[in-house]
């Protein structure tokens, strides 16, 4: 299941989406419960924006920790094997910055995409060379600051994770 | 039967030599074609090499348009100047500018240089022939043409093909000697980012101040020194825009062609196929190790002296082949450490190796032209 920081006004919510087998479907945990929802298109809808179906509110699940550890979001404790380990000491980063100056000539993630250490975010042309610029942890892109062909300075900010 | 012989002149008066050349050419074209080593220069140089040894070809010779070419911009060391003026246009030396201490690498980079001439010297080349060779370590290609035209203009051919053909193998040819002086842990090192920025006044005060002070002090460097900082300068004043969109795309591509022609018919048999070609191929490469090497290990070095956040990968890119020197150490600090970006840094010892291969050249020259 992955996890979604969502922000509606000025309340932030989290909230666990994990994809069904039928592809409209979706089981979604908020506020400790957890929803199996459809997804509906609404036809003649100017907006591209799919009305949602709550099918059938969990019931009887207040301690959903317990019973359905799966349904949790994900900390980050696997590391893929060859890649190096991040300094243990350190605090996981809440966000990328450019590490010098150049062109993002490709944005390879969207806000929500849960991506690995290692995944590729960017890819920063510096000086003539496409430098990819790689996620330093687990996690999942909150926010996404720049867009391709935009212009970027050393230290400005490209990526905002989630705070689980 | 006389005139069978008239008709076949060509083809029977192929030597062996000719038709090896012939497949040196196409080799060079394959690569440039295929591989795409280099291919802006090594395409025209294999043209170049098959058209000079097709049996009675008419372009060489005394109206042969390579031998007019040869003549126009080669011999007077016209061609190589011009491109000057164009990598100069094209230089950005703000990354040198903001961490100027990386002239020190751009320097050590060039020590192959003189170790490969006292190696050619032992191998018998003489002294001309053996400085000519030692410059092929810089992996400059026009200053590779400029000073073996001077000093040992029977070399020209073998020695801008061999230069030619180890820069396109910078990416080949420089990672093991890295991963084998520099230790994993030194590879992890990351350097911040230090952003001073340059400004407009001291951008165009830098090529004017390198082109006076190198002139004062190595003569034999103006016209080399003097051609990169002009371009540079085009480039930095911002006001001739049109000037340096000539000398970068035009001028630059124009003459490279010329140039790469040019260089190609100095390929003939008689002056190519002796062992002295092998030799240089064998000396280039060890003068190219060679200048990697010291730039790493002085590197190391500067490293032990400061006690700051110095990678010492850095010091590979301190030899000239700008600016894929520098895209190879980002590429091989990567490898380690995808969080390690040292490309800024690396393209400041890349420029300062530009600027040090040049007046290595002229130094080069000075020590041995009067000869």
């Amino acid at each position: 299941m992955k996890s979604y920081t969502i922000t509606i006004g000025d309340k932030t919510h989290i909230i666990g989406l994990q994809e069904l087998e039928n592809l409209d479907r979706f089981r979604v945990l908020a506020g400790g419960k957890v929803y199996e929802i459809k997804v509906v298109a609404v036809e003649e809808s100017d907006a591209e924006i799919p009305s949602i179906e709550v099918i059938e509110a969990a019931k009887d699940q207040p301690a959903l920790a317990h019973k359905a550890p799966e349904l949790l979001p994900r900390t980050p404790q696997t590391q893929p094997p060859d890649l190096p380990e991040p300094e243990a000491a350190e605090e996981l980063p809440h966000e990328v910055r450019a590490p010098m100056p150049g062109v993002i000539m490709e944005v390879s993630v969207s806000p929500g995409a849960g991506v690995q250490r290692g995944d590729q975010l960017f890819v920063l042309e510096a000086m003539k060379m496409k430098n990819p610029i790689r996620s330093p942890r687990e996690g999942v892109v909150a926010e996404v600051f720049v867009h391709e062909g935009q212009n970027v300075n050393y230290d400005d900010l490209l990526l905002r994770y989630q705070e689980a | 039967m006389n005139i069978l012989a008239t008709i076949f002149e060509g083809a029977l008066s192929l030597t062996w030599g000719q038709a090896l050349m012939i497949g040196v050419g196409l080799i060079l074209i394959y690569l440039a074609i295929v591989k795409e080593y280099e291919p802006v220069l090594l395409l025209p140089i294999g043209a170049g090499a098959v058209l000079a040894n097709l049996p009675l070809s008419p372009v060489i010779g005394e109206e042969g348009i390579l031998t007019v070419l040869y003549k126009a911009g080669v011999a007077n060391e016209l061609f190589p100047l011009l491109i000057f003026v164009g990598i100069g246009a094209m230089t950005d030396f703000g990354p040198l500018l903001e961490r100027p201490h990386m002239l020190l690498l751009g320097a050590a980079g060039q020590f192959g240089i003189f170790g490969t001439l006292f190696l050619a010297l032992l191998l018998g080349f003489d002294i001309n022939e053996a400085a000519s060779i030692g410059i092929i370590g810089a992996i400059d290609g026009p200053t590779s043409i400029y000073v073996s035209n001077l000093l040992a203009p029977h070399l020209l051919g073998p020695i801008a093909v061999v230069a030619y053909s180890y820069m396109s193998l910078v990416p080949i040819i420089q990672p093991p000697i890295m991963r084998a002086l520099i230790s994993k842990k030194e590879r992890r090192i990351r350097m911040p980012y230090s952003e001073n920025l340059v400004s407009r006044r001291t951008r165009i005060l830098f090529p004017i101040i390198v082109t006076i002070v190198v002139g004062v002090l190595v003569p034999m460097a103006i016209p080399l020194i003097g051609m990169l900082m002009l371009g540079n300068l085009m480039k930095e004043s911002g006001v001739v825009e049109r000037l340096v969109g000539a000398s970068s795309n035009e001028i630059a591509n124009v003459v490279t062609l010329f140039l790469g022609l040019a260089i190609g018919a100095t390929m003939q048999a008689h002056y190519f196929l002796k062992l002295d070609t092998l030799l240089i191929l064998l000396l280039g490469i060890f003068a190219f190790g060679l200048d990697t090497a010291a730039g790493l290990l002085f590197a190391k070095f500067l490293r032990w002296v400061t006690r700051g956040p110095l990678n010492p990968l850095i010091g590979a890119a301190g030899i000239s082949a700008f600016p894929m020197a520098a895209r190879v150490v980002q590429k091989v600090a990567q490898e380690e450490d995808f969080e390690n970006f040292l490309l800024m840094h690396a393209m400041g010892a890349n420029t300062a190796g530009q600027i040090a291969s040049v007046v290595a050249g002229g130094v080069v020259l000075a020590l041995f032209a009067a000869r």
